[in-house]
């Protein structure tokens, strides 16, 4: 039974009339429109109460009900609203092929095993559709094309018998097969009323008299798999929309929407064992562009509830612009359940490591925001002293290769050449990371010579170097430090540790024009 | 309630008592920790009122650099080699220039567990200060931050318990706010050579105390060269 295919084709005949009426059924007659052929598609009860069929002329529909709601087919509309029913049926089955504009393929026989007959699984299927309150039909045969044409002759036909698959497949009629109505018409005016009649020809004779759609179409019922179709997979990103019916002016009125996108996140999240930190909540207006109401929270959160309370104080918080038509959730980026590592005897009872702390910090701050000290193999303090913006993956370990004789003395002179000598802001960013790399192997092995234990630098650094009177109380100098003489802005600094009025230890020096600058204070 | 409650819960304390608190982690001067009785508070709120550049960090540095060792090493010395991720981070927020990385790593610090953050708000920098607080990754923060209200201080004070992470509120001088609930304010102002502290609020302790605390000087190198050729400079005008 395993080895053969089993498919179960759900159609859902009125999946916008649904979304409508799923606050509540209508009184008022209902019906949706094909824009085209001003056919009745969809009706609800109190339209059909009204005497209203499918495919009815809207004129005569019209003329049947005097309080009759129009609303027009929209496509667009259709093809999310069975992308949100895939996302729901994935929950149930891995296989699915989406047959557009309003039914689903599921294959059956992988997943049989998994909740013990095809009985159950229906069952199954049944439950959950109901509780999402929507109308559908299926079948289940063991081909795709026999599945579709007994949904349509014999709705909820449910065996995995070939010999009673046949049974049904045999008695449905010629008008219901998907073939143009010419050929149709043909096989009618030949005397041929139902499948089984049509399966009783020899295939060569078939061949000759009808279009290769009919063979194509035969053989697939008997089993050739189709020609082209893909699985279903599930979106990477969370988006969702709601349409109300009606425009929604007031903040705390949108709650209850919110409510339901968000538990629909939840279970989205759920799973996928997964969290995220920012949600997206897009209103979209009338005439005015799209509002976007963006949430986020320190800590990974899945619960609706949690997310609800935030986007409450948020929405507080925010003046709409107009009423709102529809509202849309998205998510972009989720993360993983944060492993805790608690050391026993530490007793630190943190939730977060450096790497879940940075993210969060970047999440809000920006990725500029964030800054490591780092050491460049320099004597000018500036471009020895660097500031390098922390980057999220830097928890991976160094390359050995920058190890690379960090010690050489004239490795100063090489990095320093290339940059600007005195312009802090000048400093190439590669050149900053590299820096900054190697710093992290070992910070000792870096120094050069010259920077042993003897040397003053002070902990704070202006940048730039602020002017300042000429220092009166001087502590200690003189340190000359020269910029290198290829460079265009030769420079000659000598530094000295002076005290201010207020106490303050400044690090000050006399360029060649014999002006004072303060270039950092002893913190 | 009774008084053997009152005493339990630390509503009600002797002052003889104080010296033996276990959580006091040295601060590195004798001075200072006589005043202090026994040193810096761990988990709470530090408050400060120093110039910058008067040598505040200076006075902290010890404490900022033995806190991972004290937990670790001395209890299991046989664990010498900790493994890299009890180095918690260090993070300063808001400093009024630029961190010096050579400066830092002279002083014995590993550049990568320093964070230097810049944040463009007073509301950015608090949310960012109890982020780093309340990780459990960070061992000190320290904020250069203006007024705070006591609600705000509060919930400062509950994330460095919760993170087990010790905060340092850095203010200028002569700035007066109102009473802040922190564990410890300390005011320095700077001497000859080092930092007059005077203790403005202490829980559980005297306050109005103060001493003097002398640092060895900057540059212990550079007098010895400056006494040898003292005619490099002359002061120009």
């Amino acid at each position: 039974m395993a080895a053969q295919p089993l498919w179960l084709y759900l159609q859902f005949p009125q999946l916008q009339l649904d979304m409508l009426e799923a606050d509540g059924s209508k009184t008022v007659p209902l019906v949706i429109v094909s824009s085209q052929q001003l056919q009745v598609q969809q009706l609800n009860q109190a339209a059909k109460d009204v005497g209203i069929k499918p495919k009815m002329a809207l004129a005569l529909a019209c003329a049947l009900s005097k309080q009759l709601d129009v609303i027009a087919e929209q496509t667009e509309l259709a093809g999310q609203l069975l992308a949100q029913q895939a996302q729901l049926l994935y929950q149930l089955c891995a296989d699915m092929v989406l047959a557009p504009p309003d039914a689903i393929w599921l294959r059956l026989d992988p997943m049989l095993n998994l909740y013990g007959g095809l009985a159950k699984f229906c069952q199954k299927l049944r439950a959950l559709l109901t509780q999402i309150g929507c109308t559908f039909n299926f079948a289940v045969a063991d081909t795709m094309a026999a599945a579709r044409l007994l949904c349509f002759h014999q709705p909820m036909f449910i065996s995995a018998e070939t010999k009673l698959i046949r049974q049904a497949l045999h008695t449905c009629p010629l008008a219901l097969l998907p073939l143009t109505p010419n050929t149709i018409r043909e096989l009618q005016r030949l005397g041929l009323h139902s499948v089984g009649e049509l399966f009783a020809l020899p295939a060569r004779s078939l061949n000759t008299r009808f279009p290769v759609e009919l063979i194509d179409f035969l053989q697939e019922l008997q089993g050739k798999p189709k020609a082209n179709f893909c699985y279903y997979s599930p979106p990477e990103f969370f988006d969702q929309k709601l349409e109300p019916l009606y425009l929604i002016e007031q903040q705390q009125h949108l709650l209850p929407l919110c409510k339901v996108l968000l538990q629909q996140l939840d279970m989205y999240l759920q799973l996928r064992d997964q969290y995220c930190h920012q949600i997206t909540l897009v209103l979209c207006y009338r005439d005015q562009p799209t509002q976007l109401l963006v949430v986020s929270s320190a800590q990974g959160e899945r619960q609706a509830t949690t997310w609800l309370q935030l986007l409450q104080l948020r929405l507080e918080q925010t003046q709409l612009q107009a009423p709102v038509c529809a509202l849309t959730l998205s998510v972009r980026h989720f993360v993983a359940k944060q492993a805790e590592t608690k050391d026993l005897f530490q007793g630190v009872q943190g939730k977060l490591n450096r790497q879940q702390l940075l993210s969060i910090l970047q999440a809000r701050l920006g990725e500029s925001r964030i800054f490591q000290p780092a050491l460049a193999a320099s004597h000018l303090p500036e471009s020895a002293n660097q500031l390098v913006a922390c980057e999220a993956a830097d928890s991976a370990l160094p390359n050995s290769d920058d190890v690379a004789s960090p010690t050489l003395p004239n490795h100063a002179q090489q990095n320093s050449e290339k940059q600007n000598t005195v312009k802090q802001s000048s400093v190439k960013k590669s050149y900053a990371d590299q820096g900054a790399r190697k710093s992290k192997l070992n910070p000792s092995k870096l120094l050069p010579q010259s920077l042993s234990s003897d040397l003053a630098r002070p902990l704070l650094l202006c940048s730039p170097p602020k002017p300042c009177p000429p220092p009166l109380d001087i502590s200690a100098g003189v340190e000359r430090i020269l910029s290198p003489w290829w460079q265009p802005n030769f420079e000659q600094r000598d530094y000295v540790i002076a005290r201010n009025a207020q106490g303050q230890w400044c690090w000050c020096y006399r360029d060649q024009q014999r002006q004072w600058f303060i270039h950092g204070y002893f913190s | 309630m009774s008084l053997a409650q009152l005493k339990a819960n630390g509503q009600l304390w002797h002052f003889s008592t104080q010296n033996q608190d276990p959580n006091l982690i040295p601060t590195g001067y004798a001075e200072l920790d006589e005043l202090l009785g026994g040193g810096w508070p761990s988990h709470e709120v530090v408050e400060l009122f120093a110039t910058t550049g008067s040598g505040e960090l200076r006075l902290l540095q010890p404490w900022l650099q033995s806190s991972a060792k004290l937990l670790g090493h001395e209890e299991f010395p046989e664990q010498n080699q900790l493994p890299p991720q009890t180095n918690r981070q260090l993070v300063f927020i808001n400093p009024p220039a630029m961190l010096s990385a050579q400066a830092l790593s002279l002083a014995g610090f590993e550049l990568p567990s320093i964070w230097q953050i810049n944040c463009k708000t007073a509301v950015e920098a608090l949310w960012t200060a109890e982020q780093c607080l309340k990780s459990g990754c960070c061992q000190h923060v320290l904020l250069w931050q203006g007024e705070l209200s006591i609600a705000k201080l509060k919930r400062l004070q509950l994330s460095a318990q919760q993170g087990q992470c010790n905060l340092v509120l850095m203010h200028q001088p002569k700035t007066r706010f109102c009473s802040l609930p922190v564990a410890l304010s300390l005011q320095l102002s700077p001497t000859e050579n080092g930092l007059k502290v005077k203790v403005l609020k202490r829980r559980g302790g005297f306050i109005g105390g103060q001493t003097d605390i002398k640092f060895s000087p900057w540059y212990v190198v550079k007098t010895t060269l400056l006494a040898k050729q003292p005619t490099v400079l002359s002061v120009a005008g």
